[in-house]
């Protein structure tokens, strides 16, 4: 096969897409959906699992909320006490006030609505160590000394939390990204045979001149590529976006925990990934077609 | 059964045989035999006439030189390759050989005349360049050189047929056969295509003809092979379409 014929059969691909178009742009969007799902659930799993595996440090961190009614001056006397026990590093004060202003300059339409600060005071308590965690968590939740505490959040229920949500979405969204793979499959398949169908007497001629099995199959095959890769694109392009939009949503909720955690995933990753899938999907699905209804 | 053959036609001993048939049998599902113990042989460069009622085995018989169709028993042997017990890798090389005409043309009604005969060309991998060069010629040969831009709706069963001839011919195969070439054509279209093959079989190409079509046959006065029930009944050097006295054909001869 030269450089002529892989031109050819390109071409003889495209006019099998060109001829049941809407079936093809069936297929392309069946492929770009499923492979959506499917990146969109591994992409959101593999980031918490991200999140998690970063540097401890900063779960090293319990966040200590002050109910609402609480005098600065109570709130200090905590501080002061905390500060004394030898499971502490040290104990940092954000003040309803500056956490009212750090909202309004991220988000000025929500503090003009609120009129009224809600915020409480944050004692944010680092841990001399990691495995001191939970620990001191568990000694902060269970003290009556401190009667001020409303609430005390540490990394241990986050990550909890984090690692719960990741199982799920990787869960479901692998089940629903499995059935859709099979429906696209099956759509990939039904266009080729519909292509086989239209392309019957190509295929008789091609057969009768002496074409080689491949030389048959081939723009059968880049048909099904063709579906797999473009849908795969468009997914790539959807997903990013939406990977955008998420990360801009992340950041105005100044979250200690996503808003520094670094990704290994980026546009290269997200169209290699789907791309490779998509192919394979087509592939599949062209392969299985071709067994089935083409006799060379 | 036996085969009677009312008379073998010869062949000068020094040409290469083309096909050859031993013993060749076909019995598809069901016990129908379509052909029973044919042996035969055509010589390279030779024009023949298949003849016989509907459902008498000549389609099989070309089919079975194609690949087709594969014989029950017995051996086919053509331009050299042995087509019974053949394997699917070969089969291309053996279909590059041989050209093959129907009686509906097949051909592609979204392609032109060119784009017919050269797709022919394209899917065994010819260059542009060879079908730059080789489709003039070929359509030149069919008497289309005015109307490779046309579409096969556009034109007359006669002319669609040459299409047809173009486009087996243009991979210069040895062999071209033709199955009912003349059987949706009126008969004054038909000699003309008959003239047509007559003027490849001078070129040197083996040509086989399965046809009902009494008057090119009549008038071809070429190797005749009959053929009823799937058996081989009349084998004549230079025959007719039904059984006539010998001593015309070999006055002429």
């Amino acid at each position: 096969m030269n450089i002529n014929s892989v031109g050819f059969l390109l071409h003889e691909g495209w006019l099998n897409i060109r001829r049941h178009l809407w079936m093809s742009l069936a297929a392309l969007a069946t492929v770009a959906v499923t492979l959506m799902v499917l990146g969109g659930t591994t992409w959101t799993a593999y980031r918490i699992h991200e999140i998690v595996a970063q540097e401890p440090e900063q779960f090293n961190v319990i966040d200590v909320f002050m109910k609402p009614a609480t005098s600065r001056q109570d709130t200090l006397a905590v501080q002061t006490a905390l500060k004394a026990n030898p499971l502490v590093r040290g104990v940092t004060l954000t003040t309803k006030e500056q956490a009212w202003a750090k909202l309004g300059s991220s988000d000025p339409t929500l503090t003009t609505a609120l009129q009224d600060n809600p915020l409480m005071d944050r004692l944010q308590v680092q841990a001399r160590s990691s495995n001191k965690v939970a620990q001191l968590a568990h000694w902060l939740k269970t003290q009556k000394q401190f009667p001020e505490i409303m609430q005390v959040n540490d990394a241990d229920y986050e990550v909890g939390v984090l690692v719960g949500f990741a199982a799920i979405v990787r869960n479901i969204g692998l089940a629903v990204a499995l059935a859709l793979a099979a429906a696209t499959l099956l759509i990939v398949y039904n266009t080729i045979r519909l292509t086989v169908y239209s392309r019957r007497r190509e295929i008789q001629i091609m057969k009768l001149v002496g074409a080689t099995p491949w030389f048959i199959r081939c723009p059968l095959i880049f048909e099904g590529l063709f579906h797999g890769i473009c849908g795969s694109v468009i997914a790539s392009i959807a997903l990013l976006i939406a990977a955008a939009q998420v990360s801009r949503f992340t950041e105005t909720l100044h979250s200690p925990l996503i808003a520094h955690a670094a990704s290994a995933i980026g546009p290269v990753q997200v169209f290699t990934f789907l791309g490779i899938t998509g192919a394979l999907v087509g592939l599949a699905g062209s392969i299985l077609a071709i067994h089935r209804f083409v006799r060379l | 059964m036996t085969t009677t053959v009312a008379n073998v036609a010869t062949r000068p001993l020094n040409q290469r045989t083309a096909i050859s048939l031993k013993s060749v049998s076909v019995l598809y599902p069901g016990h129908c035999q379509a052909l029973s113990d044919i042996s035969l042989e055509i010589s390279e460069g030779e024009f023949v006439f298949i003849v016989g009622a509907s459902g008498a085995g000549k389609s099989t018989l070309l089919k079975l030189l194609t690949h087709e169709e594969v014989c029950t028993s017995g051996t086919v042997i053509v331009e050299g390759f042995t087509v019974s017990g053949m394997t699917h890798s070969q089969i291309p090389a053996l279909r590059r050989r041989v050209g093959v005409v129907y009686q509906n043309f097949g051909l592609l009604p979204d392609r032109t005349v060119y784009e017919n005969v050269a797709f022919a060309m394209r899917v065994t991998g010819a260059g542009r360049r060879d079908v730059v060069r080789r489709i003039p010629e070929v359509l030149e040969l069919v008497g289309l050189q005015s109307r490779p831009d046309a579409f096969p709706g556009q034109l007359s069963g006669g002319e669609q047929q040459r299409v047809a001839i173009a486009r087996a011919l243009v991979n210069r195969p040895k062999l071209l056969l033709a199955d009912e070439p003349t059987g949706n054509l009126d008969p004054e279209t038909s000699l003309g295509i008959v003239d047509l093959l007559h003027d490849i079989n001078a070129t040197g190409a083996t040509v086989l003809v399965a046809t009902h079509d009494v008057a090119i046959v009549d008038k071809s006065e070429r190797r005749v092979l009959e053929f009823a029930d799937g058996v081989l009944v009349r084998d004549e050097a230079c025959g007719r379409y039904g059984r006539v006295a010998l001593e015309t054909c070999e006055e002429q001869a």
